[in-house]
This record gives C-alpha cells, structure tokens and sequence, in this order.
C-alpha cells in the first residue's frame, strides 16, 4: 500500500485585503484579485505579509477520511428596501393559524391562503412593509388551472376523476415576500486526486495507483439568491418553484396588489442566512472540485467562509392552489412569471396496486420466456 | 522402582498396539474367504443369508463388482464406514485391479448403517445416488426390515450399474441426476424470474409514486454565481506518492470433474490401509 504523505501548502495572504495572493509568473510578483494590488517578495516582506499554511494527509483511498465541510458565516446587515407608500393597505389575520395577509384597499380578503380557514379579521398593519421591488405576475388564474391538468396528465397513479375542475376548490395569487441575499464565498478545497492505470503481461495484472494532492482556493461571487421570508410557504416549495428572472422587477406600487393577496415577511434576513448558505454549499464545492483530471476524488476537506454584505427585500408572484382528495388539502404552487407548478398529487392504492400487478405480470411473461427458451431444455 | 515403571511402560504400548489392532483382529476372525454375509448381529435367517449370497454373486457376475454385507453389535469404537472399509480392504474384497465393490455395514450398537463403495463403484455411485438408495433404505431399516433393506441395496445397485451402462455407451443418454439437476436449475430460474418481476414493480411503481411528486430544488446556487463571479486564487496539483501492485492471472484449468453428467461428484475418505473409499449413510 502507498504511504500516507504530510502535504504542506503555503500561502501569502493580502496584506491589503486578507485574501490569497495569487503568484503571477509572468510579473513574478504576488497579485491580489480582489484589490487589484501587486507585490514583489521585498515588499511582501517589508509590510509584513501573513502566510497561511495548510497541511493535508493524501491517503489512499481505504484510508482516507470521510469528506469533512466547515462553514464560518460573516453577516452584514444591509436592507435594501424603498420609501414606497403603504397608506392604501389593509392587513388581515387568520385567527386560525396566524398568518398576516396584505391586500389593497379594494381587494378584500375573504379566506386564510394557508390553512383555508374562510374567516380573516382585518387588523392594524404594524411595523415597516417596503418591500424594494415587486415582480408582477405575468401569468393569471386560468394559466394556473391548465398547469395544474398538464401536471396531472400521464400519471398513472392518479385517482380516477381527480382532474374534475371542482377539485381545485382555491386558486389564489400571492406575492410572496422573499430576501434576496448577496453572498461571497471564499473557500479552501483540499482532496485527494486518484488516477489508476492497469495493464497485464502473461503472468500478472499490473495496478499503479498515483495519488495527487489537490488544493484549490479562490472566491464565488454569488447575487440575488432568493429565499422566501414566510413561515407559511413550504420552503422546499419555494425552492422548486425557482427560476425568477428578475431583470422584468418593477419598484414597489401599490397598484400591483390589486385583486392580489401579499404576505407580510416573518423572518430577517439574519434568521434565514445559515439556510441560504446551506442551499449554495454544494454548489460552491462543485465549482471547488470542477475540471480536475483525477478518475477519483476523495477525502475532501473544504472550508467555506460565506460573507453577505446585501439583502434585498422582494415580493414575487405566486399562484396557490389546493385541491382537496379523501379529505386531505393537496397544496401546489405555480411560479406567477413562468407558469413553472410544482406539488404532490396525491396516489391511489387502488391504482398503485393495478400497476404493480401490470409490470409484474409483463416482466414474469417475459423473463419466463427467456427462462423457457434458455434455461428450460429438459424439463 | 526402575522395573516397575519399565514394566507399565511395555503394558501400556502393549494396550495401544493391541487397540490400534482391534479390527484387524476382529475381520480376520470373522470372515470366511467365500461367503459374502457377515451376520455376526444375527439379524437374518439362514434362507435370507442364502438368498444375500445369491445377489451378491449375480452382481459380481454381471457387474464385476463385489458386494458384501456385514452387521455387527459393535465396532470397537472405530466410524463404521472406517470399520467396514477396513474389513473390506483386510479381507481381500473387490473385483479387478481397482477392487471394485461395495459393502454394506449395519452396526446395531449405535444404530448406524454405511453403504461403503471402493474402485469403480465409487464412480458409479456418487453422492447423490448414494443419498437415493439410503433414502429408501432407512425407513426399512429403522421399522426393523434389514432384509427388504438389503433387497432395495442389491436392487439399486443393479438398476444404476445398467444406467451406468447406458450412459457410457450412449453420448446422449441423460441421467437421473441431470434430469434432477436441469429440474432444479430451472426451478431456480423461474424463481430468479418471479423475484426479478417483483422486484421490477416494486421499482416501477416506487418511481412512479415518485413522479407524482416534483418538488426539487432547482439548483445547488450555481445558477446564482455573479458573470465573472468565479476567482480562483490557488490551484495547485502536487503528486504525492505512487503504488504499483500486481497479481497473478488465474490459470484457466479445463478439469472436467468425471462424472459430471451422469451424477455429480463422489466424496471419499481413506482406509487405514490408505486406499479410497467413498459412499454414505446414517443413522436408523
């Protein structure tokens, strides 16, 4: 078996900024992508220049350690809202699951979105609402009912007559509050690289196994990652209701709440920030580990610091629709700019019974055959 | 105090030689250099001896193989497949430069019977046709019926020397076992095929069941990376250590076991002579 092998990296870092410092060979100076300042190993030295040194075991991969993720999280706060005029706005609350729904003066609410329960109290609207932009819905309700049947057609599994318009007992449009975050990414990757080549004489198979330490480190800028600030929505959701192009935004009027509902935001940006991290970790590895010309990479250990510096607080279009089956609410949601619905359709025993039944029965005719004409010779 | 300990050292190898004799003694004492029926547990009549003899001597004569048959109350503490295979070799059975033969030991003491099978026989009947004659001899043997159980040995012994026969002279001859065996496979096939379709519905359904079900988020917050949003600072590639293993191609061996279609394999132990015995049995 290869040894275990101590690799030491070291790395200057910014005395301008505390980022890496980049080695440019053809200035053969250190260069700093994010201030734009250079340095020679003299002024490095004179200035002091902190160095960063990283050690990594590359093991073989029997030994190598599960993949470890560390996330340090810097948070700024920096709203970014508008002025807009709130004066035409009437506020109501579900007394049954305490949801706080928005409407303009001349939209009245006449039911709970979230629970269905058919009586909404009017209330004082409190606190600030300004969110900094909206995006108009560009889809309305019949849209909203031919995506709910595209979405029921071809599955089997779907009750028989649940498609019947009656079904779908509420269709309404929602602006959602969401906060759009601004996030930077500085990560530090490091991983085992492992290429393997075979090849045989007469007697023996020959295995070389080369293993490579692989270290990478940089910055992702991301923007406008959108997560919704309501404790009603389902976050998963929300989620798969993505993507919004949020180029067609128009700053906030009250005009756009006409014959719409609007959600007043449950939480911060500071209380929905670890999730927004979460959400784009993967991603931020994948961009890590991208491009590297190993069969096998293993044994990652990547630490993440997450930096936001901007939250932008945004309303965005949602169709909501329930459909109730067997006394149980179905919940979908239809994305109002892109027509995009996603949900669960509820699945029939009855039906999922049929269909086990059907893929049995064809695949034993079938393997039976087989059976029969390969294996079935004397008997 | 010297003679004393010299004399319990002869007694004692004294009592191991005589031990390690014991069947040796027991066989010669007990044989009869014509007769194939050692009733010593006295277990048939004189007519059923007779008639033992008589089957064993057509079997000797149209299958050149030799057949005896041996009961005893007791085998010294010795397997009774060891015992009867020592009788059998120490008393000069079998037929041929191979001694062909079979002997038949029902040792009453521990209830304990052996088909025992030497030379050619132990090709003839293997395993699994030695299993075929012991499953319809024991029941006749445990109600007390050791000479129908003998019937049902000599009877069997002739039948698969004739499909042996058969087998040999004929290269599409199909046997018991193969017919057993085929059986069996494909039994097993339309099992694997049964389990095959249940475990494809189950798969297709559970997908299906997914289907109905498309809440998935839409990225991993690649698509939320800024144009030009990605800056890579350190990207470094340092080989660290190379291993180089090998191992030895497996050697294709075409051994053919023999016998392998008329009726699988033969296990076999060693005589204290240290010729080859095969067979099987149990207990009554």
């Amino acid at each position: 078996m290869p040894e275990h092998t101590e690799q030491q990296t070291m790395t200057y870092i910014c005395p301008g900024c505390g980022s890496y410092l980049r080695f440019d060979g053809k200035a053969q100076g250190w260069a700093c992508d994010y201030c734009g300042n250079t340095y020679n190993a003299q002024e490095l030295e004179q200035r002091g220049a902190e160095t960063k040194t990283d050690s990594y075991n590359v093991r073989p991969r029997a030994d190598a350690p599960a993949d470890e993720t560390e996330l340090q999280f810097h948070f700024t706060e920096n709203l970014s809202n508008s002025t807009a005029d709130t004066a035409h706005m009437r506020a109501y609350s579900c007394p049954s699951c305490g949801a706080e729904i928005l409407t303009d003066d001349v939209t009245a609410a006449t039911f709970c979105v979230f629970c269905g329960n058919p009586t909404v109290l009017p209330k004082q609207l409190a606190g600030e609402y300004r969110p900094a932009a909206i995006l108009p819905f560009e889809t309305d309700k019949e849209d909203a009912k031919k995506a709910f049947l595209q979405l029921c057609k071809g599955k089997k599994l779907l009750p028989k007559n649940y498609t019947d318009e009656q079904r779908l007992e509420k269709i309404t449009g929602v602006y959602v509050p969401f906060w759009l975050f601004d996030c930077k990414a500085d990560f530090d990757y490091h991983a085992t690289g492992e290429n393997v080549t075979t090849w045989r004489d007469t007697n023996y198979i020959y295995t070389k196994t080369d293993l490579y330490h692989i270290h990478r480190a940089g910055r992702l800028a991301f923007e406008n990652i959108p997560l919704d600030a309501s404790e009603k929505m389902p976050d998963d959701m929300m989620d798969a209701l993505e993507p919004f192009y949020l180029e067609r935004k128009k700053p906030f009027h009250m005009g756009y709440l006409s014959g719409f509902l609007a959600e007043k935001y449950t939480y911060l940006p500071k209380e929905l920030y670890e999730r927004m991290t979460k959400r784009i970790t993967p991603g931020v590895e994948y961009k890590a580990a991208e491009g590297r010309p190993y069969q096998r990479v293993y044994g990652v250990k990547c630490r993440t610091d997450f930096l936001s510096e901007r939250q932008t607080y945004m309303l965005l279009p949602v169709w909501l629709l329930v459909s109730r089956y067997k006394d149980k609410d179905y919940l979908f949601a239809m994305n109002g700019q892109t027509g995009k619905i996603v949900g669960e359709l509820p699945c029939s025993t009855g039906q999922s019974v049929k269909w086990f039944l059907i893929i049995f029965c064809i695949t034993f005719l079938i393997s039976g055959l087989l059976v029969y004409l390969i294996g079935g010779g004397l008997v | 105090m010297r003679t004393e300990r010299k004399f319990a050292a002869m007694l004692l190898a004294f009592c191991i030689m005589l031990l390690a004799f014991v069947p040796a003694f027991a066989a010669e004492l007990e044989t009869d250099s014509a007769g194939r029926v050692y009733d010593l547990a006295g277990l048939f009549t004189t007519e059923e001896k007779a008639a033992l003899q008589n089957r064993a001597e057509e079997i000797q004569e149209n299958w050149q193989m030799d057949m005896v048959f041996l009961t005893t109350e007791s085998t010294h503490g010795i397997e009774a497949k060891r015992y009867a295979a020592d009788f059998y070799e120490q008393n000069g059975f079998g037929i041929g430069a191979d001694y062909s033969g079979i002997i038949m030991i029902v040792d009453m003491g521990e209830r304990d019977a052996q088909i025992v099978t030497c030379g050619r026989a132990i090709t003839v009947f293997t395993d699994y046709y030695i299993d075929r004659i012991w499953n319809d001899m024991r029941r006749q043997l445990s109600e007390g019926e050791y000479f129908s159980a003998m019937e049902t040995l000599c009877d069997s012994v002739e039948h698969y020397n004739a499909e042996y026969i058969k087998y040999q002279e004929n290269p599409a001859y199909v046997s018991e076992y193969q017919i057993k065996q085929e059986k069996r496979r494909t039994t097993l096939l339309f099992g694997a095929a049964g389990l095959f379709s249940l475990i494809t519905a189950g798969i297709g359904v559970a997908f299906m069941r997914r289907g109905s079900r498309n809440i998935k988020p839409f990225t991993d917050g690649r698509a939320y990376l800024k144009d030009n949003g990605v800056n890579i600072t350190v990207d470094k590639n340092t080989f660290a250590s190379t291993h180089t293993s090998r191992t030895p191609i497996p050697k294709n061996n075409n051994n053919n076991r023999s016998g392998g279609s008329w009726g699988g394999g033969s296990s076999t132990f060693r005589s204290s002579g240290g010729r080859s015995f095969g067979g099987g049995g149990g207990r009554f």
